[in-house]
């Protein structure tokens, strides 16, 4: 497996794609539906409905109106060209910015109408440039994502100690634990809001570019994790990728925006498509089988 | 290298506009003046009345010796302090760079209120050597203290306001101890422009005309002064030369003037601007423009002002402009372009270790001690005395209000600067430097010039009340920028510049209460009493108690407006309910060691320096340290001069400024 990626960085631009996942695909496949029988109901409730949602700026429209409902329990893959509006489309969603029309619906209450608190136990929000922390430890910046469960003045307990050790530990930043987040690395500031977002224990994650300062091998740990999470904990899970092979890997569903339009919802197979994939990024891309797992890949021409 | 650039680039205006904007300024100028000619001498005479008054004839006397002199000598002045300011912008490439905001015009005023007071002797020769020396040396001061940052525009900006304010510290030292003096001294400070005779023209004339010419004979040199030092480099010169005799030149004029007429502020700052504005692009546009226009505003100022009647006495021009000036600062931020260069750096040491209990501990516990000297530590008329138990009864009810007192406001300013350090994320904020009770001061200041007469309670209330609107009109004026640390910056010069101006125009009219204000202002205990300082510790308290319990939030809010939202604060409630505390902390020990002790700002960072990192920790280490330095201040400010006392916050000034400034030369850029 390794040496078929460093063949493939020789051969020169190409998108990154590793590690056979055909039966990780499976096995998940298989534990989602475990799952589902048991939560069927608490899913279909959790959702995000968007109704005729749009955002505009005086001099130009980021997204046109959109409408449709995000179920829980997938990992949601969101593509598009530079300014296509995904970064828009989730932040409307985190509630970071209201949208000049339409509603946006979680849970059947107006996204507004939600309490601070009470929406932040249930949606975490990863933005897409992660502030400069000065001053924070690791585990501090952790903790600070147990703020919705104990609030501006309840009490740090036991629970909330087990949580914070525990996202660190799935986002493998346990040895950081005592270091300041400005001196980490790129990768590691980055798994360390990861895991904060984890320890905030919430229903979905929305997450803007998370992989975008990571190495190969971190961008498939964090995913690999975010998958797992989303399959083992019935998570929702909308991620916004530059990759369209580490979406296809990862995703169930992918979201294709173009120039703040949706162009596209399908399953990866569906939207692995030359002709699919040239409309969504303007430029011809052909689709290749991998030789051992069989995904497909996109490559530009 | 540069840090704010002007963002003018897009689009040339016409080439007509400067001649426009001259017109604009120049036309209503002569307009007036004729109008107040006209009033009291047939328009036949006026030139008679110009070249040869007749000695009986009043009218003709008056516009002779007073008028006419007046017109030229704000056209002059104004002319003077374009082209200082122009030079200035040049060489530093720093676009807010003028006397002013340099701290020369103040080193210039410095000098001479010094040479007043203490060496009389020294103005044999006349004023002008000791206004220059006073001009150099504090453009070598800020210099000197900037240097370790390149000269970078906010440094150079900042190291100027700080030696702004310990001249201005020094000054009123000075004057409240020679309170006969005081109305001439501060007189100096707010630049009046009235005349007797010709001689103010003639001593200045000649001085601006030699610099023009000056920068005529030197203009390609100083041309490529402005370029970058990479690009200078590529075309094989060396600019050094050339600054430094655009420095020598725009130092020069500044101390003439100041020399001249006193401190006229923001004249020097916006004639630049504003010919850069409106088209003068080339710097050989801005050496003609920029002294023509500098003379549109100060004429037209000064004829604008000459027809408020203010009762027996005259507003200083030098005070309109500081006025108009702050919130004309204010309205050109937007065209100062952040460059890439941020100019913060962490407000907690980027290192582990340290900031442990014992730390915390010998912090608040050493103030004990201290309390306990500043009490029993004292001189009389028999030299120093320790009053033991015995003998401490009746020295109590003197004492115990001051030193309590002291403690209170050094803690609460403290605790201020520690709230507002965390939630802009910047590490120059603080009450101070932010100007927030200043703005509380002003007000009430401005209150009493309009002849009302305060309760020590209306006082008390206006001051909160002013701190609270200075604070939201700061926030509504930062959150565009995200708080971004040069734009608060600016605001808090703009506010303390018009601050200054007002505190000498209130002083130097001559108000029964001027040496109380100033008193005040410069923050003494002495006035203080037990209810007072129990009310004062109860708010601080209370406030402190409320800080505390909001640790959580103090965390969360450097992180971002984002984040905060993301984990479930309501960043606005947060910041409203923040910044309330921090503004009635302000307002609480601004009422008692005056707006400018420097202790909410120096505090925060000592406490970051011993290693606090968490917000409770860096909170409760520097209130201890901020209520002990002004404990010491206060005793220091008591004894070191007995019987005659410094105020105390005039002494945390004179500690606390210095410390900025090594603060500020210590960070490697």
């Amino acid at each position: 497996m390794k040496n078929w990626l460093m063949k493939r960085e020789r051969t020169g631009p190409s998108p990154e794609v590793s590690e056979p996942s055909r039966f990780d695909r499976a096995r998940s496949d298989r534990a989602r539906s475990d799952l589902a029988r048991f939560d069927l109901a608490r899913f279909d409730l959790a959702r995000f409905d968007l109704e005729g949602v749009c955002f505009r700026l005086p001099e130009r429209e980021l997204l046109a109106p959109l409408s449709l409902t995000l179920p829980r329990g997938r990992v949601i893959g969101l593509i598009g060209h530079n300014g296509s509006g995904k970064s828009t489309l989730i932040k409307m969603l985190a509630r970071q910015q209201a949208p000049t029309s339409g509603t946006i619906r979680f849970n059947g209450a107006v996204l507004r109408t939600w309490g601070e608190r009470a929406f932040a136990r249930e949606v975490g929000y990863l933005a897409q440039c992660t502030p400069a922390a000065p001053g924070l430890l690791v585990k501090e910046l952790v903790a600070l994502g147990r703020y919705p469960w104990h609030g501006a003045l309840g009490r740090f307990g036991g629970a909330d100690h087990d949580k914070v050790a525990e996202a660190m530990a799935a986002a493998k930043v346990s040895d950081f634990a005592d270091t300041l987040i400005d001196v980490l690395s790129g990768g590691e500031r980055q798994r360390a809001w990861l895991a904060m977002l984890l320890a905030q224990d919430v229903g979905w994650l929305l997450l803007d570019e998370p992989i975008s300062a990571l190495d190969l091998a971190h961008q498939v740990g964090v995913l690999s994790l975010v998958r797992d999470l989303s399959v083992r904990r019935g998570l929702g899970v909308l991620v916004v990728l530059h990759d369209v092979n580490m979406a296809a890997r990862y995703c169930d569903e992918i979201i294709a925006l173009r120039h703040g339009r949706l162009i596209m919802r399908g399953a990866p197979d569906e939207v692995m498509r030359p002709e699919c994939l040239e409309e969504i990024y303007d430029i011809p891309m052909a689709v290749m089988r991998h030789p051992e797992s069989g995904l497909s890949i996109g490559i530009a021409c | 290298m540069t840090g704010i650039t002007l963002g003018l680039s897009a689009g040339r205006p016409p080439a007509s506009g400067p001649v426009l904007l001259s017109a604009v300024l120049l036309v209503p100028t002569v307009a007036l003046l004729t109008a107040t000619l006209g009033r009291d001498l047939p328009v036949e005479e006026w030139l008679a009345a110009a070249w040869s008054p007749r000695a009986d004839d009043m009218a003709a006397l008056t516009v002779h010796y007073v008028l006419l002199p007046r017109f030229v000598m704000a056209l002059l002045v104004g002319a003077a302090l374009g082209l200082s300011g122009a030079l200035f912008q040049q060489v530093l490439r720093n676009p807010i760079a003028e006397p002013g905001t340099l701290g020369v015009s103040t080193g210039a005023y410095l000098a001479i209120t010094l040479g007043t007071f203490v060496a009389p002797q020294w103005f044999a020769d006349g004023r002008e050597p000791i206004a220059l020396a006073g001009a150099l040396a504090a453009m070598l001061a800020v210099f000197g203290f900037a240097s370790r940052q390149a000269l970078s525009p906010l440094a150079l900006i900042l190291a100027g306001l700080v030696v702004n304010l310990i001249c201005a510290a020094v000054a009123t030292v000075l004057g409240l101890f020679n309170d006969q003096g005081l109305a001439t001294l501060f007189l100096w400070a707010s630049g009046s422009l009235a005349q007797q005779d010709w001689s103010g023209v003639t001593y200045l004339l000649p001085r601006v005309l030699g610099a023009a010419v000056l920068c005529l004979v030197a203009l390609r040199p100083l041309t490529v002064a402005g370029l970058e030092e990479d690009t200078v480099r590529g075309l094989g010169l060396s600019p050094a030369r050339a600054r430094v005799l655009g420095l020598v030149i725009a130092v020069a004029l500044a101390g003439f003037v100041v020399s001249a007429v006193g401190v006229i502020g923001f004249v020097g700052l916006a004639a630049p601007i504003l010919a850069r504005l409106v088209g003068a692009r080339r710097f050989a546009d801005r050496l003609l423009w920029a002294p023509v226009i500098g003379s549109g505003l100060l004429g037209l100022t000064d004829q604008l002002v000459a027809r408020v009647d203010l009762g027996a006495r005259e507003l200083p021009a030098g005070v309109v402009t500081a006025v108009i000036g702050g919130p004309l600062l204010v309205l050109l931020l937007p065209l100062l372009r952040r460059g890439a260069e941020a100019v913060t750096a962490p407000y907690a040491p980027a290192r582990l270790g340290g900031g442990s209990n014992g730390v915390l501990a010998i912090c608040l516990i050493g103030l004990v001690p201290i309390v306990w000297i500043a009490l029993f530590l004292g001189q009389d008329q028999g030299g120093w005395a320790w009053a033991g138990f015995d003998h401490i009864g009746p020295l109590l009810p003197w004492r115990a209000p001051r030193v309590l007192g002291a403690l209170v406001a050094g803690a609460m300013l403290a605790a201020a600067g520690c709230l507002i350090q965390r939630f802009t994320g910047n590490p120059m904020a603080g009450p101070e430097v932010l100007g927030i009770g200043a703005g509380g001061v002003m007000l009430v200041i401005v209150l009493m010039m309009a002849g009302l007469s305060l309760t020590l309670e209306t006082q008390t209330l206006v001051c909160v009340i002013g701190t609270l609107g200075t604070f939201a009109a700061l926030l509504l004026l930062g959150r565009r920028s995200g708080f971004a640390a040069d734009r608060l910056l600016l605001v808090g010069i703009a506010i303390n510049t018009g601050f200054s101006a007002f505190v000498a125009l209130f002083i130097s009219g001559g108000d029964p209460r001027a040496l109380a204000v100033l008193r005040w202002v410069s923050g003494s205990t002495y006035l203080l009493d037990s209810a007072t300082v129990l009310r004062a510790l109860t708010l601080m308290v209370l406030l402190l108690a409320l800080a505390l319990l909001l640790h959580r939030w103090l965390a969360i809010l450097p992180l971002g407006e984002a984040t905060t939202r993301a984990v479930g604060v309501d960043p606005r409630r947060a910041r409203f309910v923040v910044l309330t505390i921090a503004a009635l902390l302000t307002a609480g020990g601004t009422l008692i060691v005056g707006p400018m002790s420097f202790i909410g700002l120096m505090a925060p960072h000592m406490a970051a320096m011993l290693g606090m990192r968490g917000p409770r920790r860096h909170l409760l280490c520097a209130c201890g340290l901020g209520a002990g330095l002004i404990i010491v201040a206060d005793w220091v400010g008591r004894m070191v001069l007995f019987p005659n006392e410094i105020p105390a916050g005039l002494v945390a000034t004179l500690i606390g400024g210095p410390y900025f400034l090594w603060l500020l030369q210590r960070r490697t850029s």
